[in-house]
């Protein structure tokens, strides 16, 4: 005769697996669109930031409060200060998978209050380049209320910009570049941002320690992200529209 | 031994390249050496100029005393501390002390939110520090 297990233990068993199983779904999903890297930046301790595409591409934090609130697909995430924390996700093996020429950024954002729209500070949220006039990020401009989706190469910005912005809740946000296209393209909630962009510059360089980091520009690191930030990929291609909308759901 | 999760800042006015790099170094080594928040462990920003340091950690107060920052320049310089004067004020962000020697200032130090400060409300001060010198502490808008 087996063991019998009351109704409430099996209850609770199958909550607990449902549970695990719409977590991992969520970072299963990501790991189906064949990221060149992703961070679900979900660790509860330690400083090493995983990347579940690759080890080799693990980074590092420098400051964040881990599992300091719940991120859009139910996961623990981390709180940037904006002070003097980031995550560092340079990496020679990130450098050799990185493109460009070609490739797209999707991140999942979240200011720490609605005063950070209006505090006249530049905060990162995530930037991969290789130097000051070759990167390509997404920040909260020192504009009031306004984002930017940024493509700079050789000191020229293809980018767009997205204003009246007061949301105080997960920002789905995501980012498109195309050379050879010469298109530059800015996602924001499932949604493509405005226009096509073109005339794009010519990049150089690879990326750095320096300009490669999540929630923040520099390694000094400057212009830190204020709030909490979520799962982060980058690919090397451009993601469809319908991409972004799939990523976009929780 | 209490212990503190806050903001410092250090701002060098006259020590040389050598004597500043010394200072910093001991200061990178405050807090605890291991701790599941990456928060916790000592992490810092410099100035643009490479002149001041925010630091954050959960320090030992014992080690932020003005006692403790004269026994270290009294170190970097080879003379006594007792030699080395101070001078505590009270600013907006939290106190703020100059040392000096000889008539000659060379470092202040800044307590974001002062003693005992909550973490958020000494960040707070951080913040508002960094916003009202954004031009020395961020670089510019392109």
């Amino acid at each position: 005769m087996g063991v019998l297990i009351s109704p409430r233990r099996s209850i609770q068993a199958e909550r607990q697996r449902y549970d695990l199983a719409a977590r991992l779904s969520y970072d299963a999903r990501v790991l189906n669109t064949e990221p060149a890297a992703f961070w679900p930046l979900s660790e509860k301790s330690g400083i090493v930031t995983r990347c579940l595409v690759n080890p080799s591409q693990n980074g590092f934090y420098a400051g964040p409060t881990l599992n300091n609130s719940t991120g859009p697909d139910g996961s623990p995430c981390p709180l940037w200060d904006g002070v003097n924390d980031k995550a560092g996700i340079y990496t020679s093996a990130l450098r050799d998978v990185f493109d460009p020429l070609l490739g797209s950024i999707f991140i999942w954002a979240k200011v720490n209050a609605v005063g950070v729209w209006t505090d006249a500070a530049i905060r990162t949220v995530i930037q991969l380049g290789a130097s000051a006039t070759n990167r390509i990020y997404i920040r909260k401009k020192s504009n009031n209320n306004e984002l930017e989706f940024v493509y700079r190469a050789n000191g020229n910005n293809t980018l767009v910009t997205k204003s009246s912005l007061s949301e105080t809740g997960w920002m789905a946000l995501g980012l498109t570049w195309d050379k050879t296209a010469d298109e530059v393209k800015a996602y924001y909630a499932g949604a493509q941002e405005g226009t096509t962009q073109s005339s794009m510059d010519t990049y150089s360089g690879t990326l750095t320690n320096g300009r490669t980091n999540i929630g923040a520009d520099q390694s000094a690191p400057t212009n830190t992200w204020h709030g909490w930030l979520a799962p982060a990929a980058v690919y090397d291609r451009v993601l469809t529209l319908t991409e972004f909308d799939k990523l976009s759901t929780v | 031994m209490t212990q503190w999760h806050g903001y410092l800042a250090i701002e060098n006015l006259n020590l040389d390249s050598t004597q500043r790099q010394s200072l910093i170094d001991k200061l990178k080594a405050l807090g605890p050496e291991s701790d599941p928040q990456p928060a916790r462990l000592n992490h810092w920003r410099t100035r643009l100029d490479n002149e001041a340091v925010i630091f954050e950690a959960l320090f030992n107060e014992n080690n932020l005393t003005v006692a403790k920052f004269k026994q270290r320049l009294g170190n970097i310089f080879g003379v006594d501390p007792s030699t080395i004067d101070h001078q505590t004020q009270q600013i907006q962000y939290g106190p703020i002390v100059t040392f000096s020697r000889s008539g000659t200032d060379y470092l202040r130090f800044l307590l974001f939110g002062g003693q005992g400060s909550a973490w958020l409300a000494s960040g707070d001060q951080a913040r508002a520090f960094i916003k009202a010198n954004q031009s020395e502490w961020e670089p510019p808008e392109v």
